[in-house]
């Protein structure tokens, strides 16, 4: 049987030595065997549902925290998608020394493009080494700080600070330094080239802190909000005297004599009274505070901004509904309430509605009103009202488990473990709450009314969330934080997951809001010397632009394209190219083949029209070619024939070997009260030293005046330019940028990066 | 390919408390498991499900997972072997051995692909039929290429109660494909 040929198992040739009909049935059944490739989608499934079901303490117990960063520190994914487990590569050196055994070296990432990036790179030798050596002879590039353990014989290099994702490394050994404790040299370096995967970079061990600012002294208790114009404003804010600074509440005219009276929550619920009593003080981003009324119960400005309504004590024991412009001037008593109010919203520009507990009235400009809804006796206290008026939250009356009220339907549902934490966004479409009826308490969201309710995972899963605030669009999130030891922090995170933005710990602070857009926060810090009104910017929070930005559907080609670029498996996708060229435009043909990645640095508004954007493509290291190579492109998008963006030039220089020294791999912008922030990363651990010598942004070429600052933890310098002009900046970094070795940019590197004002 | 006993050692002690180490030892033992197990069933539907089964199980008892001096695979394999019998005990294989060689892999040396499809799946029916320790000796020494050695740690048996498998196994392949009579009276 000539099937028969070319297989030999020394096994089954000795066992049927004697028995060759066997031995040829063997190899029949042998070459018969069905053989077949796993589905790789299965494959990540099921990979997915593991390591999962791991974390979870399914089996392999222990959960890994990390950290994660928002948008700001995204890195666009153009790597291969989906791409084959590569085998991971032995190493094998043959050493100097013949009376001494084979030296051999594995790394699991070798070869493999898509590394998470919270991997520390492992190094197994196949017998001990001399440490000093092997570590003093390691070179990563791009840069980072490492530090270095052994495990046995395995070497375990720790970034500092993460890997960075969607990028190529290559660590390398020289040679001389490969020395075994026998003595035993080798015969050649080790390469390990490998990709990260193109997910956002876990955040730094400790996420960045905030920076809070001192507002003012605030009486005991009050709330916070944001006004229309960015202001904070506090209840209870008490107007220092013009000749100190100090914290100690030396009281102006706007603080009345102490006396026990009752202060609301954000939520409007009244606390037992404060004994430094204050007014409505408004505190401006720029300029001193003013008292723009007595001090509320409740408040609340219009969804236009235009208008502050207010409930004031009455003096009888009830409330008395007032509004007036935002800046408290024209005040307009448009009705009273025979009992205390204490929480109101506005269902429109026009009409307010308010609560006292346990019945919801409403009343509009024109001072009109409508018969209150009283919730049934001993359903539970109303206590706090979404913005818009459909919804209102009702405590439980013992227990947990309070309900979300629909207002006009008359219908409620229970969010799990509810108590009295609850909070609505700005638009009233999204409620966060604690559930109190899990151990620890839990932070859940929903949208309102949906009934899906998300759990928001904290930084320490051990630690109670409390004093939850929302932003406008329920976004984000912000809430205090305390550990089982009662040290407690203040956590600013997205929703729905929890990834947090920053953290401030320990912390001593109440009565967190958010503003409109979330990239600010406000806050009472309680500290022995009294009550302070504190802000903070939120870093990588998301911004509010006014200003041109790129189009969406012009994003949408542009990565769509590049990504194309990039392929699979190292072929370019040409339908897709073809299909999103303009008319002319031969993109096939000038994409480089075997592309494994590609960096979106900054994208633009060029004058002559369209959107234009800087592009690195790369080719990742292999065992063959142990240097990253890159080539440039700008690629420029223009609307077509039918309305869609189409690319009308795509023009890669040729691929060449990626410098030695950093590189940007990103440049974003934001605009908020003013202030551009432009946010340039990096592949490699800067010489922060370096930094804002070598950054200049540059408008119609005059210099802007901004500043720089590097933060090693998420390699990138933020760049602040104030009052920049609306349009294209030209990011401009010099030569004298340095990594932590001292390794500078080989050339200086310019790009163009929209801007809004 | 197999992992340097030192590095696997240290992966699966990490995988006992960090997802990201059992993880790795998934990526690496996925391809081999999975073809295993479907050479076993030939269905690709069951070989999935057996699959799945067959890391879940790994996953929640790799905490008292003790390395005994054999490969971490031989581990695997022996969830694996019993999780195929459990799934025959569960029902009977339902899939054709014609589908099963038309996804035969391309890669695989011409001399093999010349094979018959009908021949070969009337051998690897034959098989099908061995009892059960005979059976799973036959498809790890003839569908995985181990060692009798490897085979016998993953069965529990001395190499010499492996060898008598396979061989009683052969015998009842011959036997089941009718050979045996041919080759009888040949001579």
């Amino acid at each position: 049987m000539s099937w028969m040929g070319g297989w030999l198992d020394p096994e089954l040739e000795d066992l049927f030595q004697n028995e060759p009909e066997l031995l040829e049935t063997a190899k029949q059944v042998r070459a018969a065997r069905p053989r077949i490739e796993p589905d790789s989608r299965l494959q990540n499934r099921l990979r997915a549902q593991l390591v999962a079901e791991a974390s979870r303490g399914g089996g392999a117990r222990g959960l890994r925290r990390w950290w994660r960063l928002g948008p700001a520190h995204f890195a666009w994914g153009g790597a291969v998608v989906g791409a084959a487990l590569i085998t991971a590569t032995v190493l094998t050196f043959i050493s100097n020394n013949p009376a001494d055994q084979t030296v051999t070296a594995f790394s699991q990432l070798t070869a493999q493009h898509s590394v998470s990036p919270d991997q520390v790179i492992t190094v197994a030798f196949n017998q001990p080494m001399d440490h000093q050596a092997v570590e003093a002879g390691v070179h990563i590039q791009p840069a980072i700080k490492v530090a270095f353990s052994w495990k046995d014989n395995n070497l375990v290099i720790s970034p500092a600070y993460h890997l960075s994702a969607n990028t190529p490394y290559t660590v390398t050994i020289a040679r001389t330094a490969i020395r075994a404790a026998s003595g035993a040299t080798a015969a050649a370096p080790i390469n390990i080239p490998f990709g990260t995967a193109p997910t956002p970079a876990p955040g730094p061990v400790a996420p960045p802190s905030l920076n809070p600012t001192v507002l003012g002294v605030n009486g005991t208790g009050g709330s916070l909000l944001f006004a229309p114009d960015g202001s904070v404003v506090s209840t209870v804010g008490v107007l220092a005297a013009p000749a100190t600074n100090s914290l100690s509440p030396s009281i102006t005219a706007a603080a009345a004599t102490p006396t026990a009276s009752q202060t609301p929550t954000p939520e409007g619920v009244i606390t037992q009274g404060p004994e430094v009593p204050g007014a409505l003080v408004e505190y401006p981003s720029v300029g001193a505070p003013s008292r723009i009324g007595p001090s509320p119960s409740a408040v609340a400005f219009s969804p236009n901004g235009r208008y502050l309504a207010r409930a004031v004590d009455d003096g009888n024991g009830g409330s008395r509904i007032v509004t007036s412009q935002s800046n408290g001037a024209q005040p307009d008593r448009l009705t009273d309430s025979a009992t205390p109010v204490t929480a109101l919203t506005w269902s429109s520009n026009d009409r307010i509605i308010y609560t006292d507990g346990t019945s919801i009235s409403s009343v509009d400009l024109s001072h009109a009103t409508t018969p209150p809804y009283t919730l049934p006796s001993g359903s539970g206290t109303i206590i706090a009202l979404a913005q818009g008026g459909a919804y209102a939250y009702v405590s439980p009356p013992a227990g947990t488990g309070g309900a979300l009220l629909n207002i006009s339907a008359r219908t409620d549902q229970v969010l799990q473990g509810a108590v009295t934490d609850v909070a609505f966004s700005g638009d009233g479409k999204t409620v966060a709450w604690v559930d109190e009826s899990s151990h620890p308490a839990r932070l859940l969201s929903e949208s309102v009314g949906q009934s899906t309710q998300a759990v928001v995972s904290l930084p320490d899963p051990t630690a109670t969330p409390s004093d939850v605030t929302l932003d406008k669009s329920g976004d984000e999130v912000a809430y205090m934080s305390t550990d089982p030891a009662g040290v407690a922090g203040l956590v600013v995170a997205q929703l729905p997951g929890g990834t947090v933005l920053a953290l401030q710990s320990p912390a001593n602070a109440s009565q967190l809001t958010l503003s409109a857009g979330g990239d600010q926060i406000a806050f009472i810090s309680n500290t022995t010397a009294g009550a302070s009104i504190e802000q903070a910017t939120v870093p990588g929070s998301r911004t509010q632009p006014t200003g041109p930005t790129i189009p969406a559907d012009a994003n949408k080609t542009l990565q769509r394209f590049v990504q194309a670029q990039v392929g699979q498996n190292g072929h370019p996708d040409l339908g897709t190219l073809s299909a999103l060229s303009a008319a002319g435009v031969d993109a096939t043909s000038a994409t480089p083949q075997g592309l494994t990645r590609a960096y979106i640095i900054s994208a633009y508004l060029p004058q002559q029209g369209g959107v234009g954007a800087s592009i690195e493509l790369i080719v990742d290291p292999n065992a063959q070619h142990t240097t990253a190579m890159v080539a440039s492109e700008t690629i420029l998008l223009a609307k077509g024939p039918n309305g869609d963006y189409l690319v009308t030039s795509a023009l890669p220089s040729p691929l060449h070997d990626e410098s030695a020294g950093p590189h940007v791999v990103r440049v974003s912008s934001n605009t908020a009260g003013g202030v551009t922030t432009l946010v340039v990363s990096f592949d490699s651990d800067l010489d922060p030293n370096s930094v804002a010598a070598a950054i200049s942004v540059l408008s119609q070429g005059r210099t802007l005046n901004s500043t720089a600052v590097y933060y090693a933890d998420t390699r990138s310098a933020t760049v602040t330019i104030s009052n920049a002009p609306a349009g294209t900046l030209t990011l401009d970094i010099a030569t004298t940028l340095a990594d932590f070795k001292g390794q500078t940019l080989t050339q200086s590197f310019m790009t163009n990066v929209e801007t809004s004002s | 390919m197999t992992l340097p006993r030192a590095y696997e050692d240290q992966l699966v002690e990490r995988a006992k408390q960090d997802a990201d180490a059992f993880g790795e030892l998934y990526d690496h033992y996925f391809g081999q498991i999975y073809r295993f197990v479907f050479s076993r069933l030939r269905d690709q539907e069951a070989a999935e499900d057996v699959t799945s089964e067959v890391f879940f199980k790994a996953l929640r008892a790799i905490g008292r997972y003790k390395p005994s001096g054999h490969p971490f695979s031989a581990w695997l394999y022996q969830i694996s072997v019993n999780a195929i019998n459990d799934h025959y005990r569960s029902r009977k294989p339902t899939s054709s051995l014609d589908s099963a060689i038309a996804v035969a892999d391309p890669a695989r040396p011409v001399d093999d692909r010349v094979v018959d499809s009908a021949e070969a799946a009337r051998v690897w029916a034959a098989i099908d039929d061995l009892p059960p320790q005979q059976r799973a000796a036959m498809t790890l020494k003839l569908g995985e290429d181990l060692k009798l050695a490897q085979i016998g740690e993953i069965l529990g048996k001395s190499e010499g109660a492996v060898k008598l498998l396979i061989h009683r196994g052969m015998i009842g392949v011959r036997l089941r494909l009718g050979v045996v009579v041919a080759v009888e009276e040949q001579r």
